[in-house]
């Protein structure tokens, strides 16, 4: 009796797209963070439900022009990891790689600056009151996953210019990309709860 | 079944739309499970006795038309199972103009009770007692001094929660006399199971007199012993929780003691209404209640005998 | 095809072994030790909770009883369902399919070992950090779900509700972690052949509820977040005075809440299949309906969470439409139990203890189930909701719906896990024990709530005509402590002297039948690939299998999601101590913060540190890799830079 056999040798051993077993375990954890992310704005939304002034009379309108600024910065950052970083990691251009990190890493130090900037000038505490306490929780969440995104970045940007690089790395990076879009998009809605709704949304 | 705190035993409009709501769940789901595991022991006994499972097309054809007649059959008493309810759900949530309105208020662990009235000198306050006229559709408004509590009175109704900062209100209608007995049915903290209540239904005549009744202020002392009990209870630390009208005790952290002997019941339901409880009550409320926001008080034996003929006097 | 190399046993084996010796626990990333860590630890919190509902049965024995004081008691009850609920009933499910998923699907571990081991030492560092804190005198106290504001910082004083609320935190984050890898295992790791339509539906429960996992624990995590905040920063989330809400946290916790409660159930239901289709000799009947049951459910599960807050005060139309939906998810778990009744009427029954669990399942859910109709009714909750009829229903679904398939489980995977037979006496007799106890005690209850008893009570009055009742039940506990210490009995000493099992004692139809008992580290000497459903009766004489992986490294299959085509292989992690470590610091943030906050951010630093050793390549993995990379390309005609 023959022995018949599926031969896998031929098969590559490493991949650095969506077909990797880590860049699904991403995803995974993406989808964990923005499920938290849309439950805190419907905390908010339950909360304004809740209250009949929202934002409290206490609290003063948000500051436009730096939360933009910040707001544009992050966008064009992720173009750049798209242009650079990502479609570098799948070029295997390690230039490319490099421009790209760095020039995230910078922005993502200026939008923490910024956003540091911003949050010693709300002019509220979270125990102020409840729309505090949404609005810093909101604050404090994304700005740890923004210190998270910046990091990684960082580190990264250290290992590329040390170290070689292999598949895996390039696998790593691809990852964080995907990683820095999350925080950039998921960044878009929170910009229009904290600095946009409490221009429309206050009575009186 | 029958009980003075069960819902099988309804003395009240709603509470009997749900028992028979409760009927006709029960008989179907019975039925249900009757049917299902007669199917399903029936197959165990076919199961034994095969030889060799049965995969053939026309016998999963079978299947799925049984299957599928099972679903359909469920289906359909699903449907009318959620058409009662949601019937029933109606019939007891909807009421026209309440000829009385009550409101509890619950505290840690007892319930503050008040029938509200235009004029301040009619209005009622007392403690763990609700007395209500037959026939007649009430509304019942509920709020929290402190924590989540649920008022629940199963020969009457279904229970409503106390939630801080809302008032929830439901429609009660007894229709016969009797005396029920009511509970917290939230977890409130330590003395959640020490937090009941009475309900007296009465015909509308003898509910008036109630009424009438409670809108007095205290009786004045009678005997010396009274006097002096009246004297104690203004000059020891009983007049900073409670009330009394007709007194200078007007504080309202804990229950209105002003007809406290009209009452049946102690400590929210926990004793009976009689000397030695009461003695017992006053002289360490902690050890009957542990965790009860009512201290231990220091009373010598004279103090003690006065303050109770006193407040026995509160009729 | 080109010359073939049959697998070199001895230097799988070498690779795949596990480390030994204390540093060899600590850094164990294998599947099924970690698996069956998950399980006895899990067994162990179900014995401290059983312990605790001991205690409890015995207090309500009798009226006025004066064995146990309200604030003991109240930590009892506290206790026990949170030990239930969080510590054994999702960590057991979780640890069965750490176990049994890799084996089912045809490969050899999870796809993210590392992960997994930090899943269990974070699962276990909560149950010590709670059980802790509750030997020191600061054991929850405010029911398994602590509503605000009995759980705020108004009314709970003290570090009681803090560790509760940390506790979540903990398992929280170990069971998103297992459903992370499960979902990644199940999609991408699958042997060739193993389309979709071929899963087993144990690993189909799996997928499932791995989702309900990822989308239901979040809101837990934010509600039990901001219980946290509100209680150590001065945050107003459930504050009501100051613009915060009471019912918010109910909303936060029952969107979990009411999911979690089907995520214990739903691997049960992949358990029942598994155990009826060996005992029929056929595959379960209706396959696609089956699926399509658990997914509806998975699906559904999510929209019921308002029949928690019936007595609330919310607006009629919303609860109506909850009360649909909570008696339509009865539908799909109805149409899984007739398709299972088909399997049995059409099969050749072979009555073993796994399959009496099963059967007992039937008897016994069936009941829980129709209770969860009746209190589906909005009129009829509201005298029901809050009282001993929920005691009784919870525990008829979950026990009936969860433990009795569980418990059948432990029987059927018992000798693969073992090698050993189990004794069939004993298994016979903890069932019957089990059957009869819980009834005894359970059934009773449905009849206290109709008659007035609420929830969550230290005592009762004499008066109030529930003693018969209440002496019951407590007598009814007796029969199932002496099962389950049968079971255990039986489990103890079989592991030594049981019957050798050989590799498929139940003629069972799903892969980890057709490798050893127990399995070797590696899990299958040649990968194997799938030719039906049901994979061992669907396989041929000379089934193929999978040749031409490295032996020296520990690689694993990864194929296409839809059909499982073999695709590429990946590397994957081997032993490593580094896991450990995080969940040391993991518990610094957490255990610390709620003494003090600036432990979370310490703990955060320290996790930083740990995580930059967990990511850093090492240098010979990325020598090896660079020249693997560069003969790949080279064998393929391309070009290498010099």
């Amino acid at each position: 009796m023959t022995t018949r056999v599926l031969d896998v040798s031929d098969l590559p051993m490493e991949t650095a797209d969506s077909r990797a077993l880590l860049w699904w375990g991403n995803v995974g954890m993406l989808a964990i963070e923005g499920t938290m992310f849309a439950m805190l704005i419907a905390t908010w939304l339950y909360l304004k439900t809740a209250n009949f002034d929202w934002p409290p009379q206490s609290v003063p309108l948000p500051p436009v022009l730096w939360p933009s600024i910040a707001l544009g910065l992050l966008v064009v950052s992720a173009l750049f990891m798209y242009l650079l970083a990502d479609r570098g990691a799948v070029k295997d251009d390690l230039n490319s790689i490099r421009v790209g990190h760095a020039v995230c890493a910078a922005i993502g130090v200026a939008f923490l600056v910024i956003r540091w900037k911003n949050m010693t000038e709300l002019g509220f505490k979270w125990s102020d009151h409840a729309y505090g306490s949404v609005i810093w929780t909101i604050l404090g969440m994304h700005t740890f996953h923004m210190l998270a995104a910046t990091g990684e970045t960082i580190s990264l940007l250290v290992y590329e210019s040390v170290w070689p690089v292999t598949k895996k790395q390039l696998l790593d990076i691809r990852c964080t990309c995907v990683y820095w879009y999350f925080v950039v998009i998921s960044w878009i809605p929170f910009y229009f709860i904290v600095y946009v709704a409490p221009y429309y949304v206050r009575k009186g | 079944m029958t009980g003075i705190q069960s819902a099988l035993d309804p003395a009240g409009v709603q509470a009997a739309q749900i028992h028979n709501l409760w009927h006709l769940f029960l008989w179907v789901c019975a039925a249900v499970y009757v049917v299902t595991v007669a199917f399903f022991l029936l197959a165990l006994i076919k199961g034994r006795r095969r030889v060799e499972p049965v995969v053939d097309a026309a016998s999963e054809r079978r299947m799925t038309i049984a299957v599928g007649t099972g679903a359909g059959v469920t289906i359909v008493a699903l449907l009318g199972l959620l058409t009662a309810s949601v019937a029933t759900g109606h019939a007891i949530g909807t009421f026209g103009n309440a000829k009385l309105e009550i409101q509890v208020t619950g505290h840690q662990w007892w319930w503050e009770v008040t029938y509200p009235h235009a004029e301040a000198d009619k209005i009622i306050r007392t403690a763990n007692e609700i007395h209500i006229p037959t026939g007649t559709p009430i509304l019942v408004r509920v709020a929290t001094r402190d924590v989540i509590h649920s008022l629940w009175m199963p020969n009457l109704h279904g229970k409503r929660d106390l939630i801080p900062g809302r008032v929830n209100k439901f429609w009660i209608e007894a229709d016969r006399p009797g005396v029920f007995r009511g509970q917290c049915a939230e977890y409130c903290g330590m003395q959640h199971a020490n937090m009941a209540l009475v309900v007296v239904a009465e015909s509308p005549a003898d509910f008036d007199r109630w009424e009438q009744h409670q809108r007095t202020p205290a009786p004045d002392p009678k005997t010396a012993e009274q006097l002096r009990g009246r004297q104690a209870f203004l000059s020891l630390p009983c007049v900073n929780c409670h009330a009394i009208t007709g007194t200078d005790a007007y504080a309202t952290l804990g229950p209105d003691l002003t007809h406290l002997a009209t009452r049946t019941t102690l400590a929210a339901g926990t004793l009976i209404n009689n000397k030695g409880n009461l003695s017992g009550w006053i002289l360490n409320a902690p050890a009957i209640k542990p965790g009860n926001q009512m201290p231990a008080n220091v009373l010598d034996a004279q103090q003690l005998n006065d303050v109770v003929a006193y407040l026995e006097s509160l009729r | 095809m080109s010359e073939y190399a049959l697998t070199d046993e001895r230097e799988l084996h070498a690779t795949w072994k596990p480390a030994t010796g204390l540093l060899g626990w600590l850094s164990e990333t294998g599947h099924k030790p970690i698996g069956l860590r998950y399980i006895v630890t899990a067994m162990c919190f179900f014995g401290a909770a059983g312990l605790e509902a001991a205690l409890m049965r015995l207090q309500l024995s009798r009226p006025n009883n004066t064995l146990l004081g309200p604030d003991t008691y109240n930590q009892l009850f506290t206790m026990h369902g949170t030990t239930m609920m969080f510590l054994f009933a999702v960590p057991v499910m979780e640890g069965m399919a750490i176990y049994l998923v890799p084996l089912m699907v045809g490969t050899r571990n999870v796809a993210f070992p590392r992960l997994n081991a930090y899943g269990y030492f974070v699962y276990l560092f909560g149950g010590i950090f709670i059980y802790t804190m509750f030997a020191l005198g600061a054991g929850a106290d405010a029911g398994w779900f602590a509503y605000v504001p009995l759980s705020g910082p108004g009314f709970s004083p003290g570090k009681r509700v803090d560790t509760w609320s940390q506790m979540i935190t903990f398992t929280e984050l170990s069971a998103l972690v297992v459903a992370i890898e499960i979902t990644v295992t199940a999609f991408k790791q699958r042997a060739p052949g193993m389309s979709l339509n071929r899963i087993p539906l144990f690993v189909w429960s799996m997928i499932v509820t791995s989702f309900m996992i990822l989308f239901a624990m979040p809101s837990v995590m934010l509600g039990s977040g901001f219980l946290a905040l509100d209680r150590l920063v001065a945050t107003h989330f459930f504050n009501q005075s100051e613009g915060g809400d009471t019912i918010l946290y109910q909303h936060l916790f029952w969107f979990f809440g009411h999911p979690e409660v089907y995520i214990i159930f739903i691997p049960a239901l992949g358990f029942i299949s598994m155990i009826l289709s060996a005992f029929t000799g056929r595959k379960v009947f209706g396959y696609p309906v089956m699926v399509s049951s658990l997914v509806f459910t998975g699906f559904m599960a999510f929209g019921l969470w308002v029949h928690h807050m019936f007595a609330t005060g919310l607006p009629q139309l919303g609860e109506s439409f909850f009360t649909a939906a909570s008696i339509v998810i009865s539908i799909p778990t109805g149409v899984q139990i007739f398709c299972w009744i088909a399997t049995l009427w059409t099969g050749r029954l072979v009555i073993r203890t796994p399959l009496l669990y099963v059967l007992g399942f039937f008897i016994v859910f069936i009941i829980g189930g129709l209770s969860g109709v009746m209190i589906a009714s909005v009129p009829l909750d509201l005298q029901l909701h809050d009282t001993f009829f929920i005691v009784a229903h919870l525990h008829y679904v979950l026990i009936g719906g969860a433990v009795f398939p569980l418990f059948g489980a432990f029987h059927f995977w018992f000798p693969k896990w073992t090698g050993r037979m189990f004794s069939e006496r004993m298994g016979r007799l903890s069932f019957w024990l089990l059957l009869i106890g819980f009834n005894v005690t359970f059934f009773p209850m449905h009849l206290l709530g109709l008659m007035g008893m609420p929830r969550r009570v230290y005592t009762y009055g004499a008066q109030m005509g529930w003693t018969a009742l209440n002496q019951l039940a407590s007598a009814g506990a007796v029969f199932i402590v002496a099962s389950i210490v049968i079971m255990l009995t039986n489990f103890f000493v079989s592991r030594r002297s049981g019957e050798p099992a050989g590799n498929n004692p139940w003629n069972a139809d799903s892969l980890e039948w057709s490798t050893a008992s127990p399995p070797p580290p590696y899990n299958f000497l040649h990968i194997p690939v799938v030719s039906g459903a049901n994979a061992l009766w669907d396989a041929a004489p000379d089934q193929p299998f999978v040749t031409g992986m490295r032996t020296h490294r520990r690689e694993v299959l990864v194929t296409k999601t839809l059909d499982a085509e073999p695709d590429h292989r990946e590397e994957i992690p081997g032993a490593t101590i580094v896991p450990f470590f995080l969940a040391l610091t993991t518990t610094v943030a957490l255990w610390g913060a709620i003494f003090f906050a600036w432990w979370f951010t310490v703990g955060t630093l320290l996790s930083v540190i740990v995580l930059l050793f967990w990511f850093w390549p090492k240098r010979e993995d990325v020598e090896e890799h660079l020249e693997n990379e560069r003969k790949f390309t080279l064998e393929r005609g391309g070009e290498v830079p010099t």
